[in-house]
C-alpha cells in the first residue's frame, strides 16, 4: 500500500479564519472559522475552538463549540466538552455524556443521499463595510429611471443651467 | 446523600426527579415525594407495540424484530434500539440506535450514540443544555 502523504491543516489558537476553509486529509481547528469548512478527510475541532460555520467532511470530531449545520459522511463524534447548536446529517454519530447538542438529526445512509440544501452561514456585515460603493462605481453609475411628469412641463419652465446652453432669451 | 446498600438500588422518579433508593428486587415503588407509581423494570418490545407511552425508571430495550409506535418513551436507565421506533424518546442515560436500529422523532437525553447504518431523523436535544 503507498504510504499516504498526511499533511495536517492546523488553525491555531488565536487565530481566527472568515469565509470558507477547504482542506484535504486532515484539519485541526483550534483556534475559529466563521463561514463554511469543507474537506475530506478528518476534521478536528478541538476543545476552546468556537466555530460559527457550515461543515462537511468524512469524519468530524467536535471536542469544542460549533454552532452551525454538520455533515459528517463518515462519523460525527461530539467529546464531552463539546457543543453543537445546528443541524446534523452522518452516517454515523457520537454524543458522549456531558456533550450538549441541539438540533435535528439526520442519520442513515438516506440522509446522506439527500443532505440538506446547502446552508450558508450569514457573517454580519461591519457597519464600516456595509453599503459603501467605491468612487469608481460612483463615477460609472446610472440610473435607469426617468420621472415621469403627472403634468406637461410648461416651455418656460427650463431649468436655469438650460439657458446657457441654448442661449436662449 | 443515600447510603447505597450492596442490595439497594437508586431509581430517579421519572415524574418528578427525586431519588429513592429501594431493594434491588423491587420491581414497582410510589414515589415518596409525588405519590406516583413508577415502574422499575426494563421494557423490552421483541415485536409491535403502539398506542401506548413506554415509561419506566429502568431502561428500554427495542429488539431487532421490535416496533414501537407509541407517543412517548422514556426510560430513566437508557434506550437500547435495534428494532424501529416511532415516539418522542426521551432518557436519562444514553440512548443507542444499533446499526439495524431506526428513530422517527425527537430524541432527548444525555448521551446519544448511533452506530453506522442506523437512522435517525427527528430534533435532538442532546446533553444538559442551559439555553
Ligand atoms: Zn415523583
Amino acid at each position: 500500500m503507498p504510504e499516504r502523504e498526511t499533511t495536517a491543516t492546523i488553525i491555531g489558537p488565536g487565530t481566527k479564519i472568515k469565509g470558507e476553509l477547504a482542506f484535504e486529509g486532515s484539519a485541526r481547528i483550534l483556534g475559529g472559522v466563521d463561514g463554511q469548512i469543507n474537506g475530506t478527510g478528518e476534521l478536528t475541532i478541538g476543545s476552546g475552538a468556537v466555530c460559527q460555520a457550515a461543515i462537511e467532511a468524512d469524519t468530524v470530531v467536535i471536542d469544542g463549540t460549533v454552532e452551525g449545520d454538520v455533515v459528517a459522511r463518515q462519523r460525527l463524534t461530539l467529546s464531552s466538552k463539546a457543543t453543537l447548536k445546528g443541524d446534523i446529517t452522518a452516517a454515523a454519530v457520537a454524543v458522549a455524556e456531558g456533550a450538549t447538542f441541539i438540533g435535528h438529526c439526520r442519520v442513515g445512509p438516506e440522509a446522506l443521499a439527500n443532505p440538506p440544501a446547502r446552508t450558508t452561514t450569514t457573517i454580519e456585515p461591519k457597519a464600516k463595510s456595509r453599503a459603501q460603493a467605491p468612487e469608481w462605481a460612483g463615477e460609472k453609475k446610472t440610473t435607469d429611471w426617468t420621472p415621469t411628469p403627472t403634468t406637461a412641463i410648461p416651455e418656460n419652465a427650463k431649468p436655469t443651467w438650460m439657458a446657457g446652453l441654448t442661449g436662449s432669451a | 446523600m443515600f447510603q447505597q446498600k450492596s442490595e439497594q438500588r437508586i431509581a430517579e422518579c421519572y415524574h418528578c426527579g427525586h431519588r429513592i433508593a429501594m431493594s434491588m428486587a423491587a420491581r414497582s415503588v410510589t414515589c415518596p415525594r409525588c405519590y406516583r407509581g413508577l415502574v422499575l423494570d426494563d421494557l423490552i418490545v421483541r415485536d409491535s407495540v403502539s398506542g401506548a407511552k413506554l415509561i419506566t425508571c429502568g431502561r428500554v430495550v427495542v429488539e431487532r424484530k421490535g416496533r414501537a409506535v407509541t407517543r412517548h418513551i422514556n426510560a430513566r436507565d437508557g434506550v437500547e434500539i435495534e428494532g424501529e421506533v416511532e415516539a418522542q424518546v426521551s432518557s436519562g442515560g444514553v440512548v443507542h440506535v444499533g446499526s439495524r436500529g431506526c428513530v422517527r422523532g425527537d430524541i432527548a437525553a444525555a448521551s446519544l450514540v448511533a452506530d453506522t447504518g442506523a437512522v435517525i431523523d427527528g430534533f435532538c436535544r442532546i446533553g444538559n443544555p442551559q439555553a
